[in-house]
Order: structure tokens, then sequence, then C-alpha cells
């Protein structure tokens, strides 16, 4: 079988659940579901400071982690690094300079780097062959 | 290969978007009269099973919901369709932790006064559809998208949240397992 027919079988798939399908019923059923189930936006998702504060806390938790996990790598020693939780009042250059400090190893493999079209037929299955474990 | 989803007689599936964003309710109505068929075809061949008339409801329900997140990169019946086929995983994960007994016997089919290569067509029909239910997630839909429905790889790239050269690569394994599956 090649490719044309199976995209001929393919298209024949499913045309039994199409027509038995009762569109008007459908319609009527998604409308009412709409109106019956109103969208619930989230009590803190109203609150734009909390998002803000929420958003701290990450970064916050994310580099006390960082810290911690360095800490305990080089027995104890760690660059020079305000409390954590002042670290969201640092500008760009501070941040990077404690992000610089805490020499995280570079990846090995950047994908976002790679070009898909620039690939081989044989590179673009190994690559699939990786991403499906 | 290309199916353009504005060659509908009638307003575009942009314009009536836009008036159900204001309230008018027929033009849901619309959009679900138009696109219900496809999108019921899809999530069958997806595996869907009896299950399809309820996921046609919940794929149209989720995107109405979240029409504020629609950016009509993508045609409005292939978004539908990605929102369809993860309701569908949503549907079958729950299955797996609850599940229930099928009394459907999708192995009984009735040809009734079909000649032998009805018998066969439908024959090779089931071993497609088990084939495709059995692919990866994304090859599958990626396949159902281009094949059954026509779409392009970029619509379906924006629909899937994925690159075009990705799909193709999904597609292209896809037919691969597929033309082996239906070889065995």
């Amino acid at each position: 079988m090649d490719e044309r027919q199976l995209e001929q079988l393919a298209k024949r798939l499913g045309a039994e659940a199409a027509d038995m399908l009762d569109v008007e019923q459908t319609a009527r059923a998604v409308l009412r579901r709409v109106k019956e189930e109103p969208v619930t936006v989230r009590w803190w998702r109203r609150m734009p400071v909390l998002q803000s504060v929420a958003a701290a806390a990450v970064v916050v938790l994310t580099a006390g982690v960082l810290v911690v996990g360095q800490l305990a790598s080089n027995g104890g020693e760690v660059a020079v690094l305000p409390a954590f939780t002042e670290l969201y009042t640092l500008s760009n250059d501070e941040l990077q300079q404690v992000y610089d400090s805490l020499t995280v190893d570079a990846p090995v493999y950047e994908l976002s780097a790679v070009n898909l079209q620039d690939m081989n037929e044989g590179q673009l299955e190994e690559l699939l062959a990786l991403m499906e474990g | 290969m290309q199916v353009s989803e504005a060659s509908e007689v009638g307003p575009s599936d942009a314009e009536l978007i836009d008036r159900w964003r204001r309230g008018e309710e027929v033009a849901a109505t619309e959009l679900v009269r138009r696109h219900a068929g496809a999108v019921a075809r899809y999530l069958s061949a997806a595996g869907a099973g009896e299950d399809v008339e309820d996921l046609v409801q919940e794929a149209f329900f989720r995107a109405f919901r979240r029409l504020e997140s629609y950016r009509g990169t993508a045609g409005f019946r292939t978004w539908v369709m990605a929102i369809g086929s993860n309701a569908l995983k949503d549907l079958r994960r729950k299955q797996i932790r609850h599940p229930v007994v099928a009394l459907e016997d999708r192995d009984v089919v009735d040809v009734g006064n079909d000649p032998h290569s009805a018998v066969v067509g439908l024959d090779l029909e089931r071993r497609l559809e088990r084939a495709v239910v059995a692919l990866p997630l994304m090859q599958r839909d990626v396949f159902l998208l281009r094949a059954q429905q026509g779409m392009g790889y970029e619509d379906i790239a924006e629909a899937l949240e994925t690159s075009v050269g990705a799909a193709r690569v999904h597609y292209h394994q896809a037919v691969k397992r597929l033309k082996r599956a239906l070889a065995e």
C-alpha cells in the first residue's frame, strides 16, 4: 500500500460516527453547558498584586534551591549573595552576577539551536526516537 | 492537500467567532453545525469509540470557554480538533483510574449484503483504525489532521503547538508505522 492509498483509506475512517452525530442536539447541548457552567476565575487570579507576590516567591524559592545545592557541592562556600528575600529587588546586572557566581553547568544539548529542517532523515529519526523514549 | 475552512457559504469562521464573542448565540450554533461532523470523524478515528458524541460536545464546550486564547493563526476546526484530542486523552486517563466494562463489541461487523470485496475493505479499515489508535499521540494527531482532514502542515503545527518540521517528521513516522502494520 502506498502513501496515497493510505490517505484514501484514512479519509473513510470515522464516517459512520459523523453520520450518526446529531449536530443540532450537540449545538444545543454545548450552548446549554456554556450558559450553565460560567467561567470560574480563581480568586487569586483576580488580584494582580497577589500574582506579583507569587511570582517573586517563585524566584526567591528557585534561587534558594540553587544556592543550597551550590553550598552543598562547594562545601559551604558561595559567592556574595544578599539575603534571599531581597532577590527581587536586584537589578538585571546584579542578578546576572549572582547567576554567574553559581557556575551552573551549561546544557549539553540545546534543542532550540537546532533547525529541524537542516537535519537529514537519519538525524530526524534519531531525534524522534529520543523524544519517544 | 490543504482544505480551506473558509470555503463555507455565508460568514467566515472569524466573523462567527466575533459575533459569538459579542453574545450572538446563533453564531456559536452555526460554528458547531459547520464543524461538528468533521470533529466527530477525527475523534472517532482517534479512538473515541462510543464516547465520540460526548467528546465532540466537550471539545466545542472547551473551545467556547477559552475562545479568548484562540489567536486565529490555526483554522478554528483544527483548533477544536486539537482540543478534542486533549479531551480524549483526559477521558482515557480517567477511565484507567476508574475502569468500566465495555458492552460494545467492535469486532462484530454487519456488512449486510456486501460482497467479499466490501468485507476486505472493511477489514482493512478496521486494521487501519486499530493501527492509528496505537500510534504515539502526536503521530496520530498529525496523521489524522493531514491524511483524514487534509490540513496543511502549517495549520497542524500551529494547532498542535509544534514546528512545521516536527509535524512533517511525525507524519512520515506515522505513515511508515501504518504501512508496516497493514502489511503484517
